[in-house]
């Protein structure tokens, strides 16, 4: 779960990559103004994706000049252990994302013919169709639980499971990057940040095993704390074939 | 990698303000005993006991806690809570055993042998012990004082329970005149005044019964001389007494020589062996029991006599302890269950019974327990060979069956209960606790034992009847009337014994235990019971 040490993190690692994107871009508009001259910006492409929404293909094609448009699929399966505190307990949890959509982009590219920066500067919109959006979060004591003078092996006392559910599957998408940064005569990379907007709040089932259960009953508790969990933010790269 | 992944991970729990796990309250169950017994320990008379000195002892005892999850073993409100450490709850088949040895100054200790097996997760398990300065109806207490010179008799004497309250036989015990008497260690004890305890218990008095040594009359722990190896089996009493002596403060346990034990047998003995009432000439065995070891001990068979008009057994010892002079029955080698079905039965009802084993008119045990039209098998081990009737009440004491078993050592028998002559309409309680300055109600909450009574002063804590197992918070009944009748109720948690009293209950009941408006923390000690809350929050971690 992000903490204020976490959120912060997040903020400083945003900057870093946004400087990074600035520099190199900038770079490559040095050394490749004159090559790369296309006569629309987006060019007809397989698109390869990785980035926070997980990995992703698309074909994209070219729509106007400045304009273009891309769709295609991603899936995000991970899964990952953290340590964390529920109460007074000392948990491990073991966390796992199914987030599986289909989306269609709509991109433009607002300054092409300017020298600086900016010309590879693009902005996109659409909306993606979640087939399945679901976390899961596992956990169990670190440590045995003491009754009395009975000591409880933390594997007896159980699991506990919580499910986050998005049943409204549309979301909105936008974001910005800079696209078109050239790697070869066919091959160029490209950087976006942007958000989904999950059109529904999430929906929390919690289940315990052995003694948790009953922890069930605080399911409304963090359905009701994460009623506002609606941005999904995407940071990711992308990888282009142009044909 | 790990980066690669935390920052996936940030992404998917969606940015935001709110802590996903604000004001969460993991709980871990109580509910960790799986195996409990319940001793309900009584004077005889129907009054609780309490400050009893309690030893947990045999093979399985080092596996045995309070309900606490403590080994600090208190009797609290007549309540000893006993529960099996969940590590070693037994498999199919399997029995765990232990006993209980109780002492209460003024009180004939007892030692109480508890099995636990699968399938009898919970078990109720009355227990008397006999106050020697007030003894009910149908047991007879002497105690008569011998002077002695530096330790020795010089005279033969007779001592007797004498024919007393309610108990027209005797138990009468004869010294031999220059009688010297040796503690547990054989040293000769010297002294002026031998203090003696006869105990002379009716067997056809079932109340008395209930001090039967052990607690029950089946025992698994009978040595039949000359073999040493115990057996099971079931005794059938024809007369049971005690006899204790000291002088000074040492307890007399053997003597220079023989005396000499006469038992009058209660006229209403059902002679086993020959089918009749008992008659001179009869053969009758004669048993001794240790409390220290909970040993029955075979001495020799005895012919019954008439001496003065009555059926008396004479016989010689050269110890001290309990005697009895009976018929043994073997016990069945195998578990006996028993399927309780009655057709006016509701589902999700629990009812609370009492289930009786008897053999020759007499209550061999007692077990009391509740059963739901799906949980309704009665496990019960080493029931006699024959002669086995099964015997059901009501929480009332009403007779709902009676059924002789047909077949010897039948694994399982269906008995069909009889609708008692009042079914009240279902009442159900839902508990609810909520700890201090918290918003939320406990998720998880306690599987604990409910009595009641109708209502009486606070300060009269006798006549409890078991209403059943709440578990997880909630008990759904037929034995309370809704509306009219006010009861106290007395709940057992642990080591913890609460009491409310005077409340009428609804047909549907919900209180939460919590400071708040309109929530329940007693009105007996109330700030007590809120520091126990608070206690118990903090120890949950709420």
């Amino acid at each position: 779960m992000p903490t204020k040490h976490s959120h912060m993190q997040y903020r400083i690692a945003f900057l870093v990559l946004v400087c990074w994107i600035a520099a190199t871009t900038g770079a490559q508009a040095q050394k490749n103004y004159y090559y790369k001259q296309p006569a629309k910006f987006f060019s007809k492409a397989i698109t390869f994706s990785l980035g926070s929404q997980g990995v992703g293909v698309d074909l994209r094609l070219p729509f106007s000049e400045p304009a273009g448009v891309h769709f295609g699929a991603s899936i995000l399966p991970f899964s990952m252990p953290v340590n964390t505190s529920m109460g007074k307990y000392k948990v491990r949890s073991v966390m796992s994302a199914e987030m599986y959509n289909v989306h269609l982009v709509l991109d433009w590219a607002p300054f092409p013919h300017t020298e600086s920066i900016m010309r590879k500067f693009t902005g996109s919109f659409g909306a993606a169709y979640f087939f399945k959006a679901r976390t899961k979060v596992e956990s169990k004591l670190r440590e045995n639980y003491v009754y009395g003078e009975i000591v409880v092996s933390k594997e007896d006392v159980g699991t506990m499971r919580t499910e986050v559910t998005f049943k409204n599957m549309l979301a909105p998408y936008f974001s910005a990057g800079f696209q078109n940064i050239y790697v070869g005569e066919y091959t160029s990379f490209g950087l976006s940040a942007g958000a989904y907007y999950m059109s529904g709040a999430p929906q929390v089932n919690m289940s315990g095993t052995n003694l948790l259960e009953g922890n069930e009953v605080n399911a409304p508790v963090v359905e009701r704390n994460m009623s506002s969990y609606r941005w999904w933010p995407v940071l990711q790269v992308n990888f282009n074939y142009e044909f | 990698m790990k980066i690669t992944r935390c920052w996936m991970f940030l992404s998917v729990i969606l940015a935001c303000c709110t802590n996903p796990l604000k004001d969460v309250e993991v709980q871990i169950s109580t509910n960790i005993i799986h195996f409990s017994a319940l001793l309900e320990v009584q004077d005889g008379n129907g009054n609780p006991l309490s400050d009893i000195n309690v030893v947990v002892s045999g093979q399985d005892a080092e596996k045995i806690y309070t309900l606490g999850g403590t080994r600090n073993f208190n009797v609290q409100g007549g309540i000893l809570t006993l529960g099996l450490h969940p590590d070693s709850d037994p498999e199919p088949g399997m029995e765990l055993r232990f006993s209980i040895r109780l002492d209460k100054a003024g009180y004939l200790s007892q030692l109480i042998s508890v099995y636990m097996m699968e399938g009898q997760e919970q078990q109720i398990i009355p227990v008397n012990m006999l106050p020697l300065a007030s003894a009910p109806g149908g047991v007879a207490v002497a105690t008569p004082g011998i002077p002695l010179q530096g330790g020795l008799l010089p005279a033969e004497v007779t001592i007797s329970s004498g024919a007393q309250n309610g108990v027209a036989e005797e138990t009468m015990v004869t010294l031999p005149g220059n009688t010297t008497f040796k503690d547990n260690a054989g040293v000769t004890i010297v002294g002026e005044l031998l203090e003696a305890t006869i105990i002379h218990v009716k067997p056809s008095n079932p109340a008395a019964l209930n001090y039967f040594p052990g607690g029950s009359l089946i025992s698994d722990n009978v040595i039949q001389a000359p073999n040493t190896a115990p057996v099971a089996g079931v005794f059938n009493p024809a007369a049971l007494a005690n006899v204790e002596m000291r002088i000074g403060s040492q307890e007399v346990k053997t003597f220079s020589q023989p005396v000499t034990i006469a038992m009058q047998l209660d006229p209403l003995f059902y002679n086993m062996t020959t089918g009749a009432l008992v008659k001179a000439g009869d053969q009758l065995s004669i048993y001794s029991y240790e409390t220290a070891t909970g040993i029955w001990r075979f001495e020799s068979m005895g012919t019954v006599v008439n001496i003065s008009g009555q059926l008396t057994v004479v016989f010689q010892t050269d110890h001290l302890s309990w005697f009895q002079v009976c018929n043994f029955i073997g016990s069945c080698p195998n578990t006996q269950s028993f399927l309780l079905n009655g057709g006016w039965m509701t589902a999700g009802i629990k009812y609370s019974l009492t289930i009786e084993a008897m053999m020759a008119n007499k209550v061999i045990l007692t077990k009391k327990t509740d059963i739901t039209t799906k949980d309704n098998i009665i496990k019960i081990n080493r029931l006699p060979l024959t002669g086995t009737t099964i015997r059901i009440r009501n929480e009332t004491g009403e007779i709902l069956a009676t059924h002789s078993l047909a077949g010897s050592c039948t694994p399982l028998t269906t008995i069909t209960l009889n609708r008692p002559s009042v079914v009240n309409r279902k009442v159900t309680m839902q508990l609810y606790v909520r700890c201090p300055n918290k918003t939320a109600a406990v998720g998880v909450l306690p599987t604990f034992y409910l009595y009641y009574r109708e209502a009486r002063p606070t300060i009269d804590v006798s006549g409890y009847k078991l209403l059943g197992v709440v578990e997880k918070g909630y008990i759904s009944t037929t034995m309370l009337t809704s509306g009219t009748v006010a009861y106290d109720f007395k709940a057992v948690w642990g080591d913890i014994v609460k009491y409310s009293h005077n409340k009428v209950v609804a047909a549907d009941n919900s209180a939460t235990v919590g400071e708040g408006e309109g929530e329940v923390i007693g009105v007996i000690d109330p700030q007590n019971n809120l520091e126990m809350l608070k206690e118990k929050c903090k120890e949950y971690g709420l």
